[in-house]
């Protein structure tokens, strides 16, 4: 009976959209080429890939690859490192575009607001090649940060070559080259906050603080938290580009994350099916995450992803 | 009537850019004119046939090895090649695009030396080239892929993950005996005189797998050495250091007299193990990362008493600001500008393309500028040096045929013309009466080379016309070498660097069996990563010595004993040979 | 809204214009540090220390060098083939996906779009993507850089609602007059979302500039190489030589002025497209940010 019902259904529903679906047909096709292809390609974390074996006749291995990884010696390092400069930019990188948004409301010339916005989002457009070259060159011993922090007499040091130093680079840089970039949405929200509530706010004699506090930050806290939610889920997904852009063995320590390592094993040294393990256990720890807090978000606030 | 002309639209679109996905595959497999379609679609059929045949071979050509040899005293059958070759052909020819040329081409088949290859050979070539510094990831995609060109240029004893015998068996190159036998005559005939480099350019089990990059004399493998500021050393009233303490010494004055921010500069990342200081200990390596020591035992070479010193002297250096203090970061870029502009004092390099560039650059400005190449140091003075910088005759480049080649008697021919004698003129100088001239039975580079018309620096003029300045399937001769020292200080370099019994310690290149490469690979993979991120933090002090003890103990957790083990028996094995 | 402001909120004014002008002079002063050394004269350059308010010297000589080199403007040409194609491909498929996602009452969207979803967290990996190019013949080829990246997941959630914020009854009334959805996409919602279609030009824009990875993956010809690529190779690349060791070269001494100045050629032309398309951004985002 039941069945029959979604038969009918589908049937009604192909005969009002065939048309709409003709039209996403070449996004499906897009997706399932470039998107799930690659998926069922990553079965070779469970084999002993040789290309001259290919996929179907590679040997099966099981787990084999995950649990060498979950044993390796830098098993650890490379967890840590990746939820270490990940929490780091959730924590430092996350709020500073709030807080730009915030101040550049606040602010009554319109000129100036421009100006100040078209120049922080500047950083946004620059290569991530060019900041790297640029990251390195002023991290140099000579190079214009230590000429800072020798003018106010410090000491000069390779900030590159301590692994001391990687995590606040790789953050500081982060903030300054999306930070305002990052603004656009929250400013853009802000436009949308009902002008009426603040009036009502100073009628009750409410000051800016107070209306901040009481008016802007929860007109725009849906958008905080689909940011929020989103960032949760790529956690473990620091990408790699920057990283092998700025690293050196020195400064493996700290620097060296789980896709820099994915990149370095299947790219360098060949081990292709253990290279990929890596990865697909990266992204099953991503999925995961994701779906917690939306969960977590769902429960507590009533904003959701899905 | 006017919905059904929308519909029609919708449909129009979707198909159009339906069309536009396929479309891309198309232009894709028509810009790929080189490989034809056929064989994209069978390599993957094709890789697991020659992985049969290449076991297959290696096992037969141990049995023919025997009988070849004494076959061959008596009868070359190899036919000679007749340049050009009759039957023509196109092949696709991967390889690195050295610095020299990329600056002025994109593709070598565009540079004189590219035109006449293929001029003479009759074969046309397709290069492809890899971005700089991104060559080994387009490499083992490639590889990943099974889908290959038909020649490929590189490093494949140290550089491939396994070594040779594995890159066989993995079916990305082909063995090469057979083929040399019948279409090589000029390789065939240099290998048969030279014993001694024929057992470098094969595999244990006597399979060739490349043609190689030959350093035809020994003085060409003395490449990289110390040199400092002679003008300096004038003025300070210093000699050219000869031990590690005089060194200290030079450098302490370079600092404290001359007002140089950073000494002794070099980059880590050409030379962290092959610089003279890591020799005068006995930890040094040219490029493997094991060697035989005084006893001729073969060592790790990052495991042993005297690299624990090396870097000692090296943190010593570091703290008092002897080292230039971006040692791990800097490039050979940066290393021309410290030493051209009285930031640096000395350096570690190769005698042309660093030493002899850095004087012409710095004269320009400072006439008094001069460099001289300081001998190997030793530890106490009197000593006479024991290690050195040396390469092998065969430094591990070659071209190889791959798995994926359809006609591989053409490309052998092609590759073979290296080494005749006009492919030996060609790759080491050039055009005659272009490049260069005889003078007798030495070769002499023109005006367009030693002061060219365009303001390109010998080097890059070089690029356009040989490839001896680097590598290839060729014998580099040393009448190349000779010619291109065009400085007085820069033609001592070979001999002052030289170090009689270097070539006793340095490992030759050994090929572990299949099945050993695989776990040889896996271990050595781990303990590179290891070694070469803790012996910057000993240098740097981030790591203290005194952690030696709990370092060791980590490489030996690692498995280093089983990576000895194994190469001990390549090394048995490759003695035998 | 005049309301007369207090002391307190005064003396935050004044604050909040102190802090802003120097977040916006910290944004700016990498970049002004890069432009006045690519004027500046190399030796001066390398002896200089601290911050370089003024060019040293004045030169163009970095300029000339930059544009000297062969490869700088192929990869010029290159990159803008790659981007225009590329973005225009992008702009189409993207809209189509965000249509067929924003219409209500269609049965498969939901778990259609749960699929797509998916990929945005979960992926095959590097090599399994690139065997799908190598299937695909799209290895040394412009287009398996544009092709296999025609939808970015997120910007395509980001114009399907900004397609839903257009009201209904404007779609339904050019139903009833026989529209076909195809005519609806160009005729109706298209000319109402120029806003986001224009952060999506600059969300695809951007990322195709600055794109090298997969182009030093699958490209084998010098002549295809995008900008990024010969940029990673002057900037980046820690001397590759080393593969040559003996007689290896190194081009020629870049001096640093150099450096800077192609950094300049590299990043300069998107600085400049960017603030005409600033005016769209305030209401093109928005619209994709609020609700998801």
């Amino acid at each position: 009976m039941k069945g029959k019902m979604t038969g009918d259904r589908i049937k009604k529903d192909f005969q009002r959209n065939w048309s709409l679906y003709l039209l996403v047909l070449p996004v499906i096709v897009f997706y399932a080429i470039f998107m799930y292809k690659p998926m069922y390609g990553a079965i070779i974390a469970f084999m002993d890939y040789t290309p001259a074996k290919g996929i179907s006749g590679s040997d099966w291995v099981g787990f084999a690859n995950f649990s060498r990884f979950f044993s390796s010696p830098y098993f650890w390092r490379l967890l840590r490192n990746t939820l270490l400069l990940s929490v780091y930019s959730i924590v430092f990188g996350f709020p500073a575009p709030i807080i730009l948004a915030l101040l550049l409301n606040e602010v009554g010339s319109k000129k100036f607001k421009k100006i100040s916005q078209t120049i922080t989002y500047l950083p946004h457009f620059v290569s991530m090649v060019v900041i790297c070259g640029m990251i390195k060159d002023f991290c140099l011993s000579t190079g214009l940060i230590n000429d800072i922090i020798a003018s106010f007499g410090g000491t000069r040091a390779p900030l590159l070559q301590d692994p001391k130093y990687f995590r606040t680079i790789y953050t500081v840089s982060s903030i300054w080259q999306e930070v305002g970039w990052g603004s656009i949405i929250y400013l853009s929200a802000l436009s949308g906050v009902d002008a009426q509530l603040y009036e009502a706010a100073s009628i009750d004699g409410a000051n800016r603080w107070k209306q901040t506090l009481h008016v802007t930050l929860p007109g725009i806290m849906p958008t905080i938290i689909v940011m929020l939610i989103l960032r949760m889920g790529s956690l473990m997904s620091m990408g790699y580009e920057k990283t092998i852009l700025l690293y050196n063995s020195a400064i493996y320590e700290t620097a060296d994350i789980i896709s820099s390592y994915v990149y370095r094993v299947g790219l360098i040294e060949q081990d292709w099916s253990y290279s990929t393990a890596i990865g697909l256990f990266n992204s099953v720890i991503n999925c995961a995450l994701l779906v917690v807090t939306n969960i977590i978000s769902k429960k507590t606030t009533e904003n959701s992803l899905w | 009537m006017r919905k059904k002309s929308t519909k029609l639209l919708a449909l129009l679109t979707a198909g159009i850019t339906a069309a536009s996905l396929l479309a891309g595959c198309g232009s894709g497999s028509s810009d790929n004119a080189g490989t034809s379609d056929a064989a994209q679609e069978s390599a993957a059929s094709e890789d697991a046939a020659t992985e049969d045949a290449a076991t297959e071979d290696a096992a037969e050509d141990t049995a023919a090895e025997d009988a070849s040899s004494n076959e061959d005293a008596a009868d070359t059958s190899a036919d000679a090649s007749v340049y050009p070759l009759s039957e023509s052909g196109t092949l696709t020819y991967w390889l690195q695009l050295n610095g020299n040329v990329s600056a002025n081409f994109t593709n070598l088949g565009d540079t004189e030396l590219g035109k006449k290859w293929q001029e003479d050979t009759g074969v046309t070539i397709e290069f492809q080239h890899p971005a700089a510094g991104q060559e080994n990831e387009q490499f083992n995609l490639m590889v990943a892929d099974g889908n290959l060109p038909d020649i490929i240029e590189r490093g494949w004893v140290n550089s491939y993950p396994g070594g040779p015998e594995k890159a066989i068996a993995d079916g990305v190159i082909i063995a090469l005996n057979d083929v040399i036998d019948q279409y090589c005559p000029n390789l065939k005939k240099y290998l048969e005189e030279h014993p001694e480099i024929d057992r470098m350019v094969k595999t244990d089990s006597g399979t060739y797998f490349a043609f190689p990059f030959i350093r035809g004399e020994d003085g060409l493998c003395y490449t990289v050495g110390a040199f400092l500021r002679q003008d300096w050393l004038d003025d300070l009233g210093m000699e050219v250091p000869t031990t590690i303490d005089e060194w200290h010494d030079v450098l302490t004055a370079f600092k404290e007299e001359k007002g140089a921010t950073s000494p002794l500069c070099f980059d880590y990342a050409n030379f962290k193990m092959s610089n003279p200081f890591a020799f005068a200990y006995g930890a040094g390596s040219a490029s493997s990362s094991f060697i035989l020591d005084d006893n001729g035992e073969l060592v790790y070479v990052y495991a042993i008493d005297g690299y624990k010193d090396y870097l000692t002297t090296m943190h010593q250096w570091y703290e008092e600001g002897l080292i230039d203090a971006d040692y791990a970061t800097l490039n050979g870029d940066q290393v021309t500008a410290k030493m051209t502009t009285d930031e640096a004092g000395a350096s570690v390099g190769w005698a042309a393309s660093r030493m002899q560039l850095f004087m012409t650059t710095a004269q320009q400005n400072n006439p008094d500028y001069l460099l001289v190449p300081a001998p190997q140091p030793v530890l106490n003075a009197g000593d006479t040096p024991e290690y050195g910088f040396v390469e092998n005759n065969f430094p591990d480049v070659g071209a190889a045929i791959t798995g994926s080649c359809e006609n591989v008697e053409l490309a052998a021919r092609f590759l073979d013309y290296g080494y005749s004698e006009a492919g030996h003129n060609l790759f080491n100088f050039g055009t005659e009466g272009v490049s260069y001239n005889w003078e007798g039975d030495r070769a002499v580079y023109t005006e367009t080379i030693t002061n060219n018309e365009d303001g390109w620096p010998i080097a890059q003029a070089l690029g356009k016309y040989i490839r001896a300045n680097y590598n290839g399937p060729f014998v580099q001769d040393l009448n190349y070498l000779e010619e291109y020292l065009q400085l007085e200080t820069a033609k001592l370099c070979p001999g002052t660097w030289g170090v009689a019994n270097a070539r006793k310690h340095i490992m030759p290149p050994i090929t572990p069996s299949e099945e050993e490469s695989k776990e040889l690979a896996t271990i050595t993979n781990e303990l590179g990563t290891y070694v070469d991120e803790m012996a910057l933090k000993f240098i740097f002090g981030t790591e203290s010595l005194d952690n030696w003890d709990s370092y060791i103990q980590t490489l030996e957790n690692m498995n280093l004993s089983r990576a000895i083990e194994i190469e001990k028996a390549a090394l048995e094995r490759y003695n035998s040979r | 809204m005049k309301v007369k402001k207090s002391t307190g909120e005064r003396i935050f004014q004044v604050f909040n214009y102190i802090l802003l002008t120097i977040i916006t002079l910290v944004c700016l002063y990498p970049m002004w540090h890069v432009a006045m050394a690519s004027f500046s004269n190399s030796n001066r350059l390398m002896s200089h220390s601290g911050f370089l308010l003024k060019p040293l010297g004045f030169s163009v000589q970095a300029y000339i060098k930059v544009f000297q080199n062969p490869m700088i403007l192929k990869g010029y040409m290159n990159t803008l083939f790659i981007l225009i194609t590329g973005v225009i491909l992008d702009l189409i498929l993207t809209s189509m996906a965000a249509y067929f996602f924003s219409r209500k009452n269609v049965l498969f969207k939901k778990p259609l779009m749960m699929l797509i979803l998916v990929t945005m967290f979960f992926s095959g990996g590097t090599i399994p993507f690139y065997l799908t190019l190598r299937d695909l013949h799209m290895i040394d080829t412009r287009w398996g850089l544009i092709i296999p990246f025609m939808i970015s997941t997120y910007n395509m959630i980001i114009l399907r609602t900004s397609f839903e914020s257009i009201p209904e009854s404007l779609t339904e009334a050019a139903r009833i007059d026989g529209a076909g959805h195809m005519t609806i996409l160009v005729k109706i919602i298209l000319p109402l979302s120029k806003a986001t279609l224009a952060v999506m030009v600059l969300y695809y824009g951007v990322a195709i500039w600055n794109g090298w990875f997969w182009a030093t993956a699958i490209l084998r010809d010098r002549e295809k190489y995008p900008l990024q690529v010969i940029l990673r190779e002057i900037l980046i690349s820690n001397d590759s030589q080393g593969m040559n060791a003996g007689a290896g070269g190194d081009a020629e001494a870049i001096a640093m002025s150099i450096r800077y100045a192609t950094i300049m050629v590299a990043t300069v032309p998107i600085l400049v497209v960017y603030p005409f398309l600033q005016k769209y951004f305030a209401s093109g985002v928005m619209i994709g940010a609020v609700k998801e």
